[in-house]
């Protein structure tokens, strides 16, 4: 096996800074000592402390000058560029590619169906106030009427509609609808009570008809209508 | 219920329920006809002399005739006199029975044949009767009055209809006087 320079260096450096630490922590141990000296102790506890405080202000400046270098390279148009060019370039379809090879989105889907409980999810989603305004603001916006009235007007609708009444399915339904007891039981009663009101209409008008054509006789005599004895 | 302003029935419905029992019992007759025409076809030539011709218009008679004395007796209605509402009762508010029903119905003919003359009467008379109701002693009353005593109220037979005899058939009592 052939020895890398630059692999011999790197174990160089990796032992160099192991053994600086070493040093470092066996340099500390006559001041941990001295700490707990009773003159000097206190002392030494105080510079201590100051010297924390001073380290604790150096830190937060120095995070908040990493943030204020973060946000001015985040909003540099370089960025913005570079991410253009990301997007635009050949290694997103390379993701896609091997994000569908990898099934990685059914393998997602799976773990979190499994690990959460979706009913209690889509429960909590449909109860949710925020859902339900949606919904109410969806419902009452007439973007949504004019879309179902495209919809409704639509090539599409009037192909399903054909479709849906060539089915034989369809056909199955009705058969079953027309031949069912309560439907022919309704039928019934409904041809039964025209039938009856048919009747009745025409009982009624034969009896006006009695006592006119009754009264147009006894008119034409001059007879009236004596009381039943 | 309200009943209408007179209780006997009219000229129009019973026009109309003598003209629906007329087109059933013709029904029946053209019915029993044609079966017995076509089992004679079956047999050979079948052409009706005079004799023939006398006894089948006998038959007809008689068909019709046992049509309207059969419901008349039983039910007090055909079935034309059953979609209008109306029945026949005595004078007295009872069911009407055999023997009445058949002098009924010949005296039905005998109002029909002088080109209904017969049912003149109707239209003067207070309670509404034909040639044939007053030869039979009987009323047409609408058959909305279903209880003793409604028919006794409206028909106004207080005193000689006791309450056991409306519903039954009665032998021919003696007719009272039309007003």
């Amino acid at each position: 096996m052939a020895i890398d320079a630059r692999d011999v260096m790197l174990g160089l450096a990796s032992r160099g800074a192991l053994a600086g630490l070493t040093v470092a922590r066996a340099g500390m141990v006559p001041v941990r000592l001295a700490a707990r000296a009773p003159v000097v102790g206190p002392r030494l506890r105080r510079t201590g402390e100051g010297l924390a405080r001073e380290g604790e202000l150096l830190r937060e400046e120095a995070r908040a000058a990493a943030e204020r270098l973060v946000g001015s390279m985040i909003a540099a148009p370089e960025v913005e560029r570079a991410i253009d060019l990301l997007l635009a370039g050949p290694l997103m379809d390379a993701a896609g590619r091997s994000i569908a090879e990898h099934r990685v989105v059914e393998r997602v889907a799976t773990q979190m169906v499994l690990t959460v409980d979706v009913d209690r999810l889509i429960d909590a989603v449909l109860d949710h106030e925020v859902t339900e305004r949606a919904i109410e603001h969806v419902l009452a916006s007439p973007s949504l009427e004019r879309f179902v009235a495209q919809v409704v007007e639509s090539r599409f609708a009037q192909d399903v509609t054909e479709q849906l009444l060539a089915s034989p399915e369809l056909e199955r339904i009705v058969a079953y609808i027309a031949s069912s007891p309560h439907v022919v039981e309704a039928i019934n009663k409904h041809t039964q009570s025209l039938a009856q009101e048919m009747v009745s209409d025409v009982r009624s008008r034969t009896q006006k008809a009695d006592d006119t054509a009754e009264r147009v006789v006894r008119s034409w005599l001059r007879r009236p209508r004596p009381e039943p004895s | 219920m309200t009943h209408p302003s007179v209780p006997y029935a009219g000229i129009a419905t019973r026009a109309v329920a003598l003209a629906v029992d007329a087109a059933l019992a013709n029904a029946i007759v053209l019915t029993g006809g044609g079966v017995l025409a076509l089992v004679g076809s079956l047999v050979g030539d079948m052409q009706l002399d005079t004799l023939g011709k006398v006894v089948a218009a006998a038959a007809w008679v008689v068909v019709v005739g046992t049509y309207f004395v059969l419901f008349w007796s039983t039910t007090g209605q055909t079935p034309g006199m059953r979609l209008m509402h109306v029945e026949v009762r005595t004078a007295l508010g009872a069911r009407v029975g055999v023997p009445r029903a058949i002098v009924r119905v010949v005296g039905l003919g005998l109002a029909i044949i002088p080109l209904f003359l017969g049912f003149v009467p109707v239209f003067l008379d207070s309670r509404r009767r034909g040639l044939h109701d007053f030869l039979a002693a009987t009323v047409v009353c609408y058959a909305d009055l279903e209880t003793h005593d409604e028919v006794v109220a409206v028909i106004g037979a207080t005193e000689l209809v006791p309450e056991e005899v409306v519903g039954q058939a009665v032998s021919l009592p003696t007719p009272r006087p039309s007003a």
